[in-house]
């Protein structure tokens, strides 16, 4: 019995690593921005997909690079290169509303609205012009960089490949659709996150994009039990030793970021007061953009676990309940706290593991019962801070 | 004093309530014919959506507290409603009432009150954690309570488990949804517009002032989840004798979503927001099926969220509500003040 209860609990750690690097992404927004980023699990979609089309090259089953690697990463760049184009010259500055900075404190209106929309068709005219220019060039960098036998060794490259388009995906998405609320209520922010996190799963299950039904995952390892405790019948798999190297890899590197560089030392400034930051030289909307590039590059390399660990990816939809637990066990854990994000992952996932081995309608209930029962204990999660109430 | 702006007052009201009566009838008539029924579905489903809506307005809207369970609210009132006239009837008698009798409409409306107010105990046990965690942590905490609602009621057999509640007798057509929604609107008209909601008003903009100044800001915020879960409930009572099938999953955190999503679009702090909101994003998934093209739809409706929220941050009506839902007497008040 406590062999097998050892044994749930290592499967529940390794659910805990995929849940973990995308709450990683939740709490680094939130603190932030003090945004629930409900678009961040459709990026772990976007990352899963996308780490299934480059394994479909690089195993030789889709012949020549998929069209989906070139076209709509493209697009993104596309967008961005213009830009940071634009932000030179004022002309294009004002053409562009987007980022323009000086439009947040312009009225607002149907009117102004019917001129944006008419800037931001011919701001998508000229993106599409730019993808087309992109599209090519990523195609021969794919093609000349990433060459088809795979191996174990091309698991690092297509993880460094799925983190910079998901990093791409993030800024973008933030530019677009967060950057104009950022002084405006934050429930309006919150609800353009619901509408960015539709957008993304509806778009992404057209027939174009990614479509809309079940793909396998081809298997990039087998597996195979590493270690045998003798006699308990508990066993470690390869499976399980990837996903935890994946994870201190990825949490070094974030460690490395957050607590040995300028930026990060600035992202943490922001986090803690925007006014004051930005009057120390801080410049706030470069600090928040890497932020989003950090938290979905997380979100793709845990989609790429996902995508290894269940071996099928059933729709574009897929990320909404991995997304809701990462949400959950980042609050668990403290929003805001990174170390508290990962121990949440970790309960999360275990609590789950642990209810569906006795009852699978269980599984999703009882995870929901330990946040409640911990959050009415402790109301600001297991390592969250105080916050105190000034009159 | 003010006799003629009364008088013009009296005239918008009975005009508003005659198109109402008449838009009723219509669709009362066109739901016989076959070809039709979709549209009549349609309708019937703006007007649960609006209940919904202003409902969930009670507890983010004017108490300022952030509930992500009201789906779950829902889910409670029809599956109560739907326990009385289905569930218990086919337990005791063999099989559900049928539509013919007055007994069994009785029962329907009886029915319909018991889901609001076994909503409402519910909306009372979830109402306790707002007196403790506030902003992010309670919309968590709510959204878990939903989520346990529903995996609840897809682990109990008695209540059909995942497989849901197929057969449910088709009481609510036009005349029943119409009369509960006039009904709803007027009684949340009467809270919203009441002294008892200055206090709503007073917790969202300040808590602790509110407590300064003698409001019982327990009594406010719990209050809020009570009359939110009950017409909440009800509209799920309504739903689940509409579509005449329920599960658990209809009643999931997407369900939530899309009761926020009317409720800030449209606006949130009036009723005027809940119906503007409410109508029209419920229309315009269903309009866009006209030119649909491989589910480019679904791609173009949050696009017009995005839109929208990025125009009018605080929804579409802003804090403007429309003239009719106005009693006279606040009016005549601001009349009196100088500010019509």
């Amino acid at each position: 019995m406590s062999s097998y209860l050892f044994q749930q609990l290592l499967n529940g750690i390794q659910l805990g690593t995929i849940y973990a690097l995308i709450a990683l992404g939740y709490t680094m927004v939130y603190g932030i921005v003090k945004l629930i980023n409900f678009a961040h699990a459709d990026i772990f979609m976007v990352g899963a997909y996308v780490a299934f089309f480059l394994v479909a090259y690089l195993s030789g089953t889709s012949g020549s690079v998929p069209v989906q690697l070139c076209v709509w990463p493209s697009v993104v760049l596309g967008y961005l290169a213009l830009g940071s184009l634009s932000e030179g010259t004022p002309f294009a500055k004002s053409f562009f509303g987007s980022f323009d900075r000086r439009r947040q404190s312009a009225p607002t209106g149907w009117s102004r609205a019917a001129i944006s929309f008419a800037k931001s068709v011919a701001q998508m005219l000229l993106i599409m012009l730019l993808a087309g220019v992109f599209s090519p060039i990523l195609y021969l960098f794919t093609r000349t960089f990433f060459k088809p036998p795979l191996n174990l060794f091309s698991i690092p490259v297509i993880i460094v490949y799925v983190m910079g388009v998901c990093a791409l995906l993030g800024i973008a998405m933030e530019k677009i659709a967060y950057r104009p609320l950022r002084h405006k209520p934050r429930i309006s922010a919150l609800i353009t996150a619901m509408g960015v996190s539709f957008f993304l799963e509806n778009f992404c299950s057209l027939d174009i994009v990614f479509g809309n039904k079940y793909q396998a995952f081809p298997t990039l390892v087998q597996k195979h039990d590493v270690i045998r405790f003798a006699g308990s019948g508990v066993a470690i798999s390869n499976i399980f030793i990837i996903n935890m190297s994946v994870l201190a890899c990825m949490l070094f590197l974030l460690w490395i970021i957050v607590e040995k560089t300028l930026i990060g030392k600035q992202m943490r400034a922001v986090a803690f007061d925007h006014t004051t930051a930005s009057l120390m030289g801080i410049d706030v909307d470069k600090t928040i953009s890497i932020t989003f590039m950090i938290g979905p590059a997380l979100a793709g390399v845990s989609g790429i676990l996902y995508a290894m660990n269940y071996g099928i990816l059933q729709s574009p939809f897929l990320g909404f309940y991995p997304g809701l637990k990462a949400f959950i066990a980042a609050v668990l854990g403290g929003i805001g706290s990174l170390p508290g994000a990962v121990l949440g992952a970790f309960l999360m996932g275990a609590t789950e593991v642990f209810a569906n081995s006795i009852d699978s309608n269980l599984g999703f209930a009882a995870a929901f019962v330990v946040l409640i029962v911990i959050l009415l204990i402790k109301p600001t999660g297991i390592l969250g801070k105080k916050e105190i109430d000034k009159v | 004093m003010f006799a003629k702006e009364h008088g013009i007052h009296l005239q918008k009201l009975i005009l508003v309530i005659g198109i109402f009566i008449a838009l009723q009838a219509i669709m009362g008539g066109l739901a016989r014919e076959r070809a039709f029924q979709y549209y009549v579905r349609i309708y019937l489903l703006i007007e649960i959506n609006i209940i919904l809506t202003a409902s969930l307005s009670f507890i983010n809207g004017h108490t300022g507290q952030f509930s992500l369970g009201h789906a779950g609210f829902m889910a409670i009132g029809a599956y109560s409603s739907v326990m009385i006239t289905t569930v218990l009837p086919r337990l005791i008698m063999g099989s559900a009432l049928n539509t013919g009798s007055w007994e069994s409409h009785a029962i329907f409306i009886f029915s319909i009150f018991i889901g609001g107010g076994a909503a409402g105990l519910f909306g009372l046990i979830i109402g306790f954690p707002s007196l403790r965690l506030r902003g992010d942590y309670l919309a968590i905490v709510t959204l878990a309570a939903g989520e346990v609602i529903r995996a609840l009621l897809r682990f109990s057999d008695f209540l059909g488990g995942p497989r849901g509640i197929p057969g449910i007798p088709k009481f609510a057509g036009c005349v029943y949804i119409g009369l509960f929604f006039m009904l709803s609107i007027w009684i949340m008209r009467n809270i919203v517009f009441s002294h008892f909601s200055r206090g709503y008003i007073a917790v969202r903009d300040n808590e602790l002032a509110a407590s300064c100044m003698g409001i019982n800001t327990t009594f406010q915020k719990v209050s809020a989840f009570i009359v939110g879960a009950f017409f909440a409930g009800i509209a799920g009572g309504l739903f689940a004798h509409m579509s005449q099938y329920i599960n658990p999953d209809n009643f999931g955190f997407l369900k939530t979503l899309d009761i926020l999503i009317f409720l800030y679009v449209g606006g949130s702090r009036t009723l005027a927001g809940c119906i503007v909101g409410a109508g029209l994003f419920t229309l315009v998934p269903e309009g866009l099926r006209l030119v649909n093209i491989e589910n480019w739809r679904m791609v173009i409706y949050p696009l017009g969220l995005i839109v929208v929220m990025r125009f009018r941050m605080n929804g579409i009506m802003g804090s403007r509500e429309f003239g009719f839902l106005t009693p006279w007497k606040y009016k005549e008040m601001l009349l009196k003040r100088g500010k019509p």
